[in-house]
């Protein structure tokens, strides 16, 4: 990611130009899609979080601290937009594990195999705070410093907590007979 | 010292998946290994959950999804027109008070410019409207009709002055479902502000709710018609989502984006 292209292109859209922004957009749609949609489950409802969260944080850009980057600025913004998304949810559409799969199948490219549908069935079973930190490390490619600011949580307490995530999705896969069979 | 030790072995299993073990790190994870099964299994099991995790595809956004962002922005960079007018009006206004007789003329005209247009109802006051059709899972068809508009504009002449005032502005809702079946409405706007909404069914409000959020539910009992009304702020634009659910489940949805940008 570029962070002197970004500060440059911040600068202009400070200056009103608007279209400097679709520079940003292009840049960070793909890794803010991929991570919002692990986070809810539903690729139109990634769509639209991820909409709302551009255009808020084009708003609130004079709040932009250029000594962070702006990456991990918008991902934070992000993380707490799906956040709010999926606890305005009913639980229904988001817990039931039968769903989890076959909630996934429309979107083709996403589960375009078994294991990555099963891997999307475990993670919607951690708890979504468990579920971010994963999300965060794998889909976000956050150092623990940037995780720790997206999360608001020291980097030491990402690592305690991405750990934990990491076990518990062991043991969901496990119990469920998902790719890893426990031999103990 | 048990504490220490399992922390001493988080440490060292986490960062060999990250990558961040040191030579004598590495030899002090292969004798942990080495000796204790439980160890070994539990890295073996998070080395393949890492594996898959790393491996995991990364998905193509919706190619339109830049394209709606930056109309959306513009939507709303145009919409703060109004201030910019109501900033020049003010101008006007202080440069009038010097002079009451050319205020009250010129007041006099706007005014008839403003209020014209409303009292014959001409559609130079909806700021937008979208209409949605579709079909649910079960075949049944689902119309709707969404509009923004301001709610009223004042004028004061009396003081010499001229103002242009949007006072409120309100979005409406008219849907129409053609089955008696029974099935929850969820109508969702993405907006701030006091998220009151009144619901008509034909021509009586049937009472106001208080949104929890942004959302405002409701269940369909047979009838074929709701309107829902929201107040906003002037000059928002909003996005709105229309679910319907039948036992839980999401028979239709629909979302109509950026609604309240000017024509």
């Amino acid at each position: 990611m570029s962070e002197h292209n970004d500060a440059a292109c911040i600068a202009r859209c400070l200056q009103g130009e608007i279209d400097a922004f679709e520079v940003l957009v292009r840049r960070y749609e793909k890794p803010l899609y991929n991570g919002c949609l692990r986070i809810v489950n539903n690729g139109e409802d990634a769509r639209d979080v991820v909409q709302t969260v551009f255009i808020k944080a084009y708003e609130n850009l004079t709040n932009y601290d250029p000594n962070r980057k702006f990456f991990s600025w918008i991902y934070r913004m992000m993380v707490n937009a799906s956040l709010n998304h999926v606890e305005q949810r009913r639980p229904t559409s988001e817990l039931d594990p039968r769903l989890a799969s076959s909630a996934l199948q429309p979107d083709e490219s996403f589960a375009s195999d078994r294991q990555s549908a099963q891997l999307q069935e475990a993670l919607l079973q951690l708890q979504p705070e468990a579920r971010v930190a994963v999300v965060l490390k794998y889909f976000g490619d956050l150092s623990y410093e940037e995780l720790g600011f997206v999360l608001d949580i020291p980097p030491k307490t990402v690592k305690s907590r991405l750990y934990s995530a990491r076990r518990h999705l062991c043991e969901i896969m496990s119990a469920q007979g998902m790719v890893i069979h426990d031999s103990a | 010292m048990t504490v220490h030790k399992q922390e001493s072995h988080e440490d060292l299993i986490q960062r060999s998946l990250d990558g961040e073990l040191s030579n004598s790190g590495q030899r002090r994870l292969s004798e942990l290994l080495a000796s204790s099964d439980q160890a070994r299994n539990a890295y073996d099991h998070l080395k393949k959950v890492d594996s898959l995790l790393s491996r995991a595809p990364m998905v193509d956004p919706p190619s339109d999804l830049a394209a709606r962002v930056m109309a959306g922005l513009r939507a709303r960079h145009h919409r703060a027109a109004p201030a910019s007018i109501s900033r020049l009006l003010d101008r006007i206004s202080d440069a009038l008070r010097a002079k009451p007789a050319y205020g009250i003329s010129l007041g006099f005209a706007l005014g008839v410019l403003v209020l014209l247009p409303m009292a014959l109802q001409m559609p130079a006051n909806s700021l937008d409207s979208a209409t949605m059709s579709g079909t649910m899972t079960n075949g049944t068809h689902v119309s709707g009709v969404f509009e923004a508009r301001p709610l009223s504009i004042s004028s004061d002449l009396a003081s010499g002055s001229c103002q242009a005032l949007i006072t409120l502005d309100q979005v409406t809702l008219v849907l129409n479902l053609e089955t008696a079946a029974p099935m929850e409405i969820e109508l969702e706007h993405d907006g701030t502000g006091p998220g009151l909404a009144s619901v008509l069914v034909g021509s009586g409000t049937v009472g106001y709710m208080e949104s929890q959020g942004r959302i405002v539910r409701l269940l369909h009992e047979g009838r074929n018609s709701y309107q829902f009304r929201f107040q906003r702020e002037p000059g928002a634009i909003l996005d709105f989502r229309l679910s319907l659910l039948q036992d839980g489940q999401i028979v239709f949805r629909e979302t109509i984006p950026s609604l309240g940008q000017e024509h």
